[in-house]
């Protein structure tokens, strides 16, 4: 989801990326910082994002967050395997099989 | 493999070079701020805003938390910090943290020092070029009596370059056969034993010469030789020049190594082998290129090959069968069948150690038994502690320490204790293969070293201390740490936190008792079948030394003459007589003999047939004892201390009366002559076609465990040699045959009064004095030639002795420590008990009845278990049956005692118990 985000707003920082998923969750998900900046971390840990203080709009410091090419390799392979997941659980639940 | 880089960033995280806290902290703040900015729609004031904002995120504090434990490993990070708090806490109880040392120490040692031994000669590979594919052909023939397994013969000379051509299996081939020789030295003469190989052989073990080459270019010159480091040292004092000098090789006499006697030669040194060298038959001290003339039969040799790369053994067994077959002659076909295919190719690295693969197994075995009596005396210790931890730990849990970070922090301290444990144990280790290098040497000079070798151990010349052990020791202490770590840390870890807290640390929990009950039961049933198993070796190694030889070898000093090359047979008989008559006349000599081949030298032979009165010699023939003939001279029997049963022994006037005498055993005569007395009748010896001669028998001797204490006695006939010297001149036999069968390797016996040590120099300078050209061999007293030959079964009754004495130690110190506890913990009940009148009597007996349960326990266990267990000592033991009752007793019931005694020192303490301050100390 955070792959996402990145790859649909371009480079952004943590809070950014929290109220975007709020946003699109109308709500239902509502990141806490202990839980989104350990992932962020992880995410860059791994090779997948990679952050940099930059200066926002505002003139304010900020860390962003960009994604990487093996990030985007990675998230276009979790969109096949989650497209693929959910064709067999469409069409499992809606008794085609 | 995105895993695997998040591994490796967090582990740089733990190096500290990633993004420092501040800069996170940074990022949280901005967020924080943001989202209260954002908020004040909905709230009042800024504060308002601010507080709903840290409800909604988290406080930034944990967040920290949490992105710390992701930067880095945690567990890693906080190592140092564990490490430091274990030295701490070990040091606050030095005498736990001694005892816990001491005692992984002491089995660490044990099992590194074992380990090393069996690493060295099981697992390393034989100091050779690619000695994993070095095979040794083969065959296999039926034993005599059909039963028993297979026997193995060696090829010969000619159908090993037979076989070199016709090979596709193995890449190359060399052979080996012994040979002996007498060479002039520059004080005398001097015995070597050597072999002959083809001359490849150095180039395909890929050994590299100390000094000069080790290619024998035959064609050229065959005389020539390459000399052990030790010949090289014996004979030329290490001097380097000691390439292109001479040497004049001159059989004296035929071992049965070769079947005929070569003539002498002159050989030229050629090259010097460096001192680890050992050919992996026997340790040699030269090494000649063979030489076989057309005349000659073709001598047995042992063919060593090496696999082509890539080739199986199964294959080159297949075709060694193929070739085998096709230019060895069929085997008779009244041969008895055998279960395995006619030629076998072995893997000399198995063929070299299988002799002792068992008993490696069984040390290891028992060195393993230690270790882990050892993981279970100090995880008892731990958990003893544990209870007066208790409440440090619930403080731990309280202020938010996890399960898991308990867990680590006691085994961090394991780990600690372990590893000072595993330092000092690398030190026992080192002293035990020093101790294991010693105790495996055998004693045995010249002669000797060819048939009890210079180890009990194959390979162990390689045997050392060498830094590997340290690796050993220390893989060997962390493996341990885990062993006896564990259980307390679970134990522990499972603490509750307000009940901990609230107890004044002083309360039973009842399944820790029984754990603890538990260690100490099967520590104590370990250490039981350890001392079973020693006490089986034990008894096996007295039976052995104290088993009726038939001999007595104490004050007597032995040792083989040799003759300079080309000394004529009269000027050898002359010197032997003249050697012995000094000798008796030495000061504190009792007697000295001369026979063919002295006490444990293992080769004797048998001539003709000796017929008793009223049998016929096909009677005789058909017999399957053939008695063994001994050549000896007047005093012998009398110097080796050999029990006259009935008549006498050789005197001086035998040698030139007219009526040829004889000597026998006790079997002999039982068997001839039945319960009658044999002195004065006559054994009509038949050799050869010629008529028999009468032989009278002048005495019976009892029997004589002529080769290792453990060999049945042979039946055996004494002849005086200098009659059987002049029998065979009459016989026409050779000059050569004559040496063979009547003065063959020279040997001497000597019963002095005092220490036969003492007497060497003197000896020898007799020898020196009747003949300036004569050298000495293996010089040594019996008593010391008869330990060598129980060297292998005193190391392992050694060896285990001592496991098993320190398993026994550490075994009662459990229950002591199980049962010392008990009683302190039990202060309160006890002095209660006795406030209300209960007898001291009553107390003991209270305490003992529990310890006394556990020991007994431990014991029937291990009884049961060494039982089943013993079985594998089969082989090594002597005169004993692995489930021998005396030796079971005798080791339950004294270590019953010792258990015993370990359960009553807490109990007398118990009965000391103050009811008063007992009751005072709540």
């Amino acid at each position: 989801m955070v792959l996402q985000t990145l790859n649909s707003l371009g480079p952004q920082h943590g809070y950014a990326i929290a109220a975007r998923l709020g946003q699109v969750s109308g709500g239902a998900l509502q990141l806490n910082m202990g839980t989104l900046y350990p992932a962020l971390m992880r995410l860059e840990q791994r090779g997948l994002l990679r952050g940099n203080w930059a200066i926002t709009d505002n003139n304010r410091r900020a860390r962003f967050y960009a994604l990487t090419a093996a990030g985007r390799r990675e998230l276009a392979k979790e969109r096949q395997a989650w497209d693929r997941m959910a064709a067999i659980i469409h069409a499992l639940l809606r008794g085609e099989i | 493999m995105h895993v695997l880089r998040e591994w490796l960033q967090r582990l740089r995280g733990t190096l500290g070079r990633s993004r420092q806290d501040q800069d996170l902290e940074e990022e949280l703040r901005f967020h924080q701020e943001l989202a209260a900015e954002e908020a004040p729609r909905q709230h009042q004031t800024p504060q308002d805003a601010a507080r709903a904002a840290r409800i909604r995120l988290g406080g930034v504090s944990q967040a920290m938390d949490a992105l710390r434990d992701q930067r880095g490993l945690p567990w890693l990070a906080d190592l140092p910090r564990d490490v430091r708090y274990a030295f701490r806490t070990l040091r606050k109880s030095p005498s736990f943290a001694t005892v816990a040392i001491l005692t992984l120490a002491l089995g660490i040692g044990a099992t590194t020092a074992i380990y090393s031994v069996v690493d060295t000669i099981l697992l390393r590979p034989l100091p050779f070029a690619d000695s994993d594919r070095l095979v040794r052909v083969v065959e296999n023939v039926a034993s005599p009596d059909g039963a028993g397994p297979p026997g193995q013969r060696d090829v010969t000379y000619q159908e090993f370059l037979e076989w070199r051509a016709r090979t596709r299996t193995l890449a190359d081939a060399f052979a080996v056969s012994m040979r002996e020789t007498v060479v002039r030295t520059h004080d005398g003469a001097a015995r070597l034993w050597g072999a002959n190989v083809s001359p490849n052989t150095f180039m395909m073990l890929g050994t590299r010469p100390l000094l000069g080459t080790l290619a024998f270019s035959v064609d050229t010159d065959p005389n020539v030789v390459v000399l052990s480091f030790d010949t090289w040292q014996r004979l030329f004092h290490s001097a380097r020049d000691a390439v292109g000098a001479t040497l004049e090789f001159r059989a004296d006499f035929n071992a049965s190594f070769t079947p005929e006697l070569e003539p002498p030669r002159l050989m030229t040194v050629i090259g010097v082998l460096p001192a680890a060298f050992e050919l992996p038959i026997d340790p040699m001290d030269f090494y000649t290129p063979f030489v076989v003339s057309a005349s000659q039969r073709s001598p047995h040799v042992t063919l060593i090959g090496r696999l082509r790369e890539g080739m199986s053994r199964t294959a080159a067994l297949d075709e060694a069968n193929v070739i085998g077959n096709a230019i060895r002659p069929p085997r008779p076909a009244n041969a008895a069948a055998m279960s395995v295919p006619r030629f076998d190719v072995q893997s000399l690295k198995e063929q070299t150690v299988a002799p002792l693969q068992g008993a490696l197994r069984v040390l290891l075995a028992a060195v393993a038994a230690v270790l882990l009596i050892v993981c279970a005396n100090v995880a008892n210790l731990l958990l003893a502690r544990g209870t007066t931890r208790r409440r440090e730990i619930g403080l731990r849990f309280a202020i938010g320490a996890s399960r898991g970070h308990v867990v680590r922090q006691i085994l961090t301290e394991c780990l600690v204790l372990a590893l000072a444990g595993g330092m000092l144990g690398a030190l026992v280790g080192a002293g035990g293969v020093t101790l294991v290098k010693h105790l495996t040497s055998v004693d045995a000079p010249g002669i000797f070293r060819l048939g009890f070798g210079t180890s009990v151990l194959p390979r162990g010349n390689e045997v050392g201390v060498d830094l590997r052990m340290f690796g050993i020791a220390f893989a060997i202490a962390a493996i341990t740490s885990l062993a006896f770590g564990v259980l307390p840390a679970i134990h522990l870890s499972q603490t509750r936190s307000l009940q901990a807290l609230g107890s004044r640390g002083g309360g039973t929990v009842r399944g820790e008792s029984r754990i603890r009950a538990a260690l100490a039961v099967a520590q104590l049933a370990m250490a039981t079948v350890l001392l079973v198993g020693a006490g089986l070796l034990i008894h096996s190694f007295v039976k052995l030394t104290t088993i009726e030889r038939g001999y007595d070898p104490a004050n007597v000093l032995a040792f083989q003459l040799v003759f300079p090359p080309n000394y004529p047979l009269t000027r050898k008989t002359d010197t032997i007589e003249a050697i012995l008559a000094r000798l008796r006349a030495m000061p504190g000599v009792e007697s000295a003999g001369f026979t063919r081949a002295g006490l444990l030298i293992g080769e004797a032979i048998t001539v003709g047939t000796f017929v008793p009165p009223g049998r016929t010699v096909d009677d005789i023939r058909a017999d399957p004892m053939r008695p063994l003939i001994r050549p000896v001279s007047p005093g012998y029997l009398t110097a080796v201390g050999v029990r006259v049963l009935d008549g006498r022994e050789f005197e001086a006037i035998d040698a030139t009366a007219s009526m040829r005498v004889i000597v026998i055993s006790r079997t002999v005569a039982r068997r001839y002559f039945g319960a009658a007395s044999p002195v004065g009748q006559v054994l009509d010896w038949h050799v050869g076609n010629g008529p028999a001669t009468p032989m009278r028998v002048i005495g019976v001797i009892e029997d004589v465990r002529n080769e290792t204490p453990d060999q049945e006695p042979n039946p055996e006939i004494f002849l005086h040699y200098r009659q059987l010297l002049s029998l065979q001149q009459r016989w026409g036999d050779s000059t050569q045959r004559q040496e063979q069968m009547s003065i063959g390797f020279l040997s001497f016996a000597i019963r002095t009064r005092g220490n036969p040590a003492s007497a060497a120099h003197r000896v020898a300078g007799i020898v020196r004095s009747v003949d300036a050209n004569a050298g000495i061999d293996a010089m040594i007293p019996m008593a010391r030639l008869v330990a060598s030959s129980v060297a292998g079964p005193r190391f392992y009754a050694v060896l285990l002795a001592v496991f098993a004495g320190v398993a026994g130690m550490l075994a009662a110190i459990g229950v002591y420590g199980v049962l010392a506890y008990a009683v302190i913990q039990r202060t309160r009940e006890i002095g209660i008990r006795m406030a209300l009148g209960a007898q001291r009597a009553q107390v003991l007996v209270n305490v003992l009845r529990d310890g006394i349960l556990l020991a007994a326990t431990g014991i029937v266990l291990g009884v049961a278990a060494a039982a089943a267990a013993t079985r594998v000592l089969r082989t090594m033991l002597f005169g004993v049956t692995p489930l021998d009752p005396l030796t079971f007793g005798a080791v339950s019931v004294a270590f019953g005692c010792v258990a015993m005694l370990a359960c009553y020192v807490p109990a007398r303490r118990a009965t000391r118990v103050d009811p008063m301050v007992a009751l005072r100390s709540e």
